[in-house]
């Protein structure tokens, strides 16, 4: 259940070394575009991410709990979902810190708010749900996707964010 | 002066803006703008009045034994040592201690209860089968539900078994049966259902006419009605939102001044390091306590229209601002700031983080849980539907008290800190030799920059 | 009395050790540091920074005795009160304008409103920045946001002013003007200097200092300076294919090309045939203290501006 939180930590930094204004031209003005290497962050991080729920998985059946493939993999999806929030939000704002609190406010909500979240619940395999899961690996690809896109095209055409 | 500065710098962000439609959004969430109940109104007899706990031991023991069979029959114990669930899978010797508590509470052999439990343990992982005259089952909403079984054509022996051991001894007395549970609780590793505290959870009993009478009427005299509806927001306020999101600005705050490279400009000023960090810190709690003062009578207010006539209180949301939910922001920002200028890292936002998910899963437990001490965020949690609990927060008014004073205590004595930090990174005490490591890569290079 | 005056308006340094774990970065610097222009001069590396930062109470000495204005450098909060510091690196919030950058950084000073907007309107109007006041600093070019960092570093008029490396970066005509501000505030109160620069040094000091590896080399006027290379400073024409040659054997300190000779400046103890005795100018004599320091090893050509 808070296995999932290891998304925010992994993939929200994705854009934090190009915070830097001069670090940024720097890296802009390279043959690479940046939209290549945000993207190797991004899949690396993903590993990460998968790494660390197989080593709790494993630590947990040691343990007599019960783990499936079904429920890591919901866990998964969970985690890449609340990590491209992270990612949307501090493309979008230029900051890290920002970036941290939407994913971790939709967290919190789902304590409050519970099934009222629909398709966005991250709790429903307690209540024997994995549609949702789905739903939030599409939207959380969605988002990825968009906010690589955004910080490779921003400099071209946004200068207001430039 | 500087505390206006400070205020600008934090108001006039982006981060703010977001911050304040978070706030918001999640308070709406919560249904604290719009109250579900309707006009609260004198109970009538008859009536249905809801349910409380009481220690009877008439009710506790047999409820507790059925909730424990059914654990025991499975292997699998739900416990919340730390707040957190946990699944608890006993191995056979630890098995054979819970038939041995089991067996002196019905005064049935022991190994007669181990073999019903092999048998009953056979029926399947998926269903949860608890007691002997229903299934428990979790319907698509996440309810538990019972469903009634006729087993009375049923003449095995298991169903003998199963009829009897729903009985505790009929001379069971009922602190000899407390002690039981507890051992029962402290072989689960502590946090169970079982444990002496948390056993009146199973005296489950309706609420008479008089005492929903009795409600009702403090509700009136003690709340004013207004305290009960301020009393739901700063519950939710403080344990959704405030106990977590002031950590951000305070992050952000004290990241400012290395992101934008000023360190050393303001380190070499005249200004003491302590009016930097609390004129920082109460423009911090400013900025957040202006938005929840006006979101605690924007949803205050929402009832007084339908309270037309009543003896209200308008101070309540106030008061519960500043007693209730301030102590939990003055915390939240005073850990973000402390740990932001020790480690020049957004670590607090984890901390915080961690911090704030254990608190809000130990807290719902009970009521003691919600006012314990060192509950980060106090829950109350009881709305129209029961008026609001009034004798209950009164009878734990002294605890919360001391709990919100502690953690005002707490957030000073870090932002004393804080300032100790700061003096020492200014005087180079701390990160004093950050930068040599940018000097020596400078040795070793023998590049100049060149004259035009 | 004379004594009494110069330790109130004097930086002394006595016997200044400082570390960075094992490394020391700071060897027994004692220097004397009087009213106007002080430049430090050293590579990369020498400790001119670490020096600098330590007289603006940003860094803990190991032993040694310093003294601002008289003020023990423990009691940083007096020293801090009569020091302006503009750093090698920094910036400022980007999102403020240079008006509220400056009312900002009054107000940590300690001025009063009224002192603020008086010292920041005449500040501004000396480094030229007035008519950008209303200017974002993300706007300023990086020679506008020096001359903001000088205008912040004097706003609690300060006895002293320590700038480290300031023209770096900045464009010719910025760094000549850089350089004439810096002599108008050195009029009246302390300003040292830090730079790899020499040309700063020449235009601007009097007396000098040259650290290097944590070590003073040489503490004093530029004149002493200039007359210690006096007649050690050759210049010789030299076909183009003997350069690599004679760069393994002399000390070259700078050349230039004319037609198919190059000329060819250089340093020598014992003279030198077929070459001119040249007036030597600071380069050459800070050259010369790296070499004789064993400090000096090959240099390129790129490294002298009169180059490839």
């Amino acid at each position: 259940m808070f296995v999932s939180l290891i998304g925010i930590v992994m993939l929200t930094p994705v854009f934090q070394p190009e915070q830097n204004a001069e670090i940024d031209d720097l890296v802009s003005s390279k043959y690479i575009s940046t939209m290549r290497i945000y993207l190797i962050r991004t899949i690396y991080s993903i590993i990460a991410i998968v790494l660390f729920i197989c080593i709790f998985s494993g630590y947990m059946s040691i343990r007599d709990c019960d783990v499936d493939l079904r429920l890591m993999m919901g866990t998964l999806f969970d985690a890449i979902f609340l990590g491209s929030l992270g990612m949307i939000t501090s493309s979008l704002c230029g900051n890290t810190v920002i970036g941290y609190m939407i994913p971790i406010v939709f967290y919190t909500l789902n304590y409050g708010m519970g099934s009222k979240l629909k398709n966005y619940y991250l709790f429903s395999m307690t209540i024997g749900k994995f549609g949702p899961k789905i739903w939030m690996l599409i939207t959380g690809i969605l988002f990825i996707t968009a906010s690589i896109i955004f910080r490779g095209i921003r400099k071209k055409y946004v200068p207001f964010f430039s | 002066m500087l505390f206006l500065q400070e205020l600008k710098k934090i108001v006039f962000s982006v981060s703010y803006v977001l911050f304040l439609i978070v706030i918001v959004f999640a308070l709406n969430s919560q249904g604290v703008f719009h109250f579900s109940g309707g006009r609260i109104s004198r109970p009538q007899p008859g009536g249905n009045y809801g349910t409380k706990h009481e220690e009877i031991p008439e009710i506790i023991m047999p409820a507790a034994l059925e909730g424990l069979w059914g654990e025991f029959c499975q292997n699998h114990y739900v416990t919340y040592p730390i707040g957190l669930i946990k699944n608890v899978r006993l191995n056979d010797r630890e098995q054979a201690e819970i038939a041995e508590i089991i067996s002196e509470i019905t005064g049935i052999d022991k190994d007669t209860i181990l073999g019903a439990q092999a048998d009953m343990a056979d029926v399947g992982n998926n269903e949860f089968v608890i007691g002997m005259d229903g299934n428990m089952q979790i319907d698509s909403d996440g309810n538990i539900v019972f469903s009634q079984e006729d087993n009375a054509n049923d003449t095995n022996d298991i169903t003998d078994i199963k009829e009897t051991m729903i009985t505790v001894r009929s001379d069971m007395d009922y602190s000899e049966f407390r002690d039981l549970m507890q051992r029962v609780d402290d072989i689960l590793g502590g946090g169970s259902d079982y444990s002496a505290k948390s056993l009146i959870g199973f005296g489950t009993v309706p609420v008479s006419y008089e005492e929903a009478v009795q409600r009702y009427d403090l509700c009136l005299s003690r709340d004013k009605i207004t305290g009960g509806y301020a009393r739901l927001f700063s519950d939710y306020a403080v344990a959704m939102v405030m106990s977590l999101l002031p950590v951000f600005p305070a992050v952000l705050m004290c990241m400012k001044d290395r992101q934008a490279k000023m360190t050393e400009i303001i380190y070499t000023r005249k200004i003491s390091s302590a009016k930097i960090i609390v004129c920082r810190y109460l423009a911090i709690m400013t900025a957040v306590m202006i938005p929840v003062i006006i979101l605690s009578y924007v949803s205050n207010s929402s009832v007084w229209g339908i309270y037309d006539g009543a003896e209200l209180d308008y101070f309540a949301p106030l008061k519960y601002d500043l007693g209730w939910i301030m102590p939990g922001i003055m915390i939240a920002a005073a850990v973000g700031m402390c740990l932001t200028e020790l480690t020049n890292t957004p670590i607090a936002l984890a901390v915080q983080g961690f911090w704030w998910l254990l608190d809000v899963n130990a807290g719902f437990r009970s009521v003691s849980d919600g006012y314990a001490i060192f509950r980060l965020a106090p829950r109350h949690n009881a709305g129209e539907m029961s008026y609001f609990r009034t004798q209950d927060y009164i009878d734990n008014f002294r605890r919360l008290t001391a709990n919100r004073l502690l953690f005002a205590g707490l957030s000073m004595l870090l932002i004393a800190v804080t300032i100790l930090v700061y003096e020492a990174k200014r005087k180079g005490i701390l990160y004093g030799n950050f930068n040599f490591k940018k000097a020596i890569s400078g040795i070793r290079s023998r590049r100049n920059q060149s004259e035009a | 009395m004379n004594q009494a005056v110069d330790i109130r308006n004097s930086i002394e340094i006595s016997n200044l050790n400082k570390f960075y774990g094992k490394k020391q970065a700071l060897q027994n610097v004692s220097l004397s540091i009087h009213q106007g222009m002080f430049g430090l001069l050293g590579r990369n590396g020498a400790g001119k920074t670490t020096l600098m930062r330590t007289l603006a109470t940003l860094l803990q000495k190991k032993d040694g005795e310093i003294t601002v204005c008289g003020i023990p450098i423990e009691n940083a909060k007096e020293v801090r009160r009569i020091i302006g510091y503009l750093p090698q690196e920094f910036s400022m919030y980007p999102s403020m304008s240079v008006a509220e950058t400056m009312n900002y950084l009054g107000i940590l000073s300690g001025l009063s409103s009224a002192e603020r907007k008086e010292r920041a309107g005449i500040l501004l109007k000396k480094v030229n920045l007035e008519e950008h006041k209303n200017k974002k600093i993300k706007a300023l070019s990086g020679g506008m946001k020096r001359r903001l960092g000088i205008a912040q570093a004097l706003l609690n008029n300060p006895k002293v002013l320590i700038v480290d490396e300031p023209t770096a970066g900045l464009d010719p005509e910025e760094r000549v003007r850089f350089r004439n501000l810096l002599s108008e505030i050195a009029e009246d109160r302390i300003v040292i200097l830090s730079t790899h620069i020499v040309g700063d040094i020449e235009a601007t000091c009097e007396d000098i200092a040259i650290l290097d590896d944590g070590k003073v080399l040489y503490n004093g006027t530029v004149d002493d300076l200039l007359n210690t290379a006096q007649g050690k400073v050759f210049t010789k024409a030299v076909e183009r294919q003997e350069l690599p040659k004679l760069k393994q054997v002399l000390t070259i300190t700078g050349m230039h090309t004319q037609g198919k000779k190059v000329y060819v400046r250089f340093l020598s103890d014992k003279g030198a045939v077929d070459a001119e005795v040249s007036e030597p100018n600071i380069e050459d004599a800070y050259m010369l203290y790296l070499s004789k320091n064993g400090s000096y090893t090959s240099l390129g050509e790129e490294e002298f501006g009169g180059g490839i």
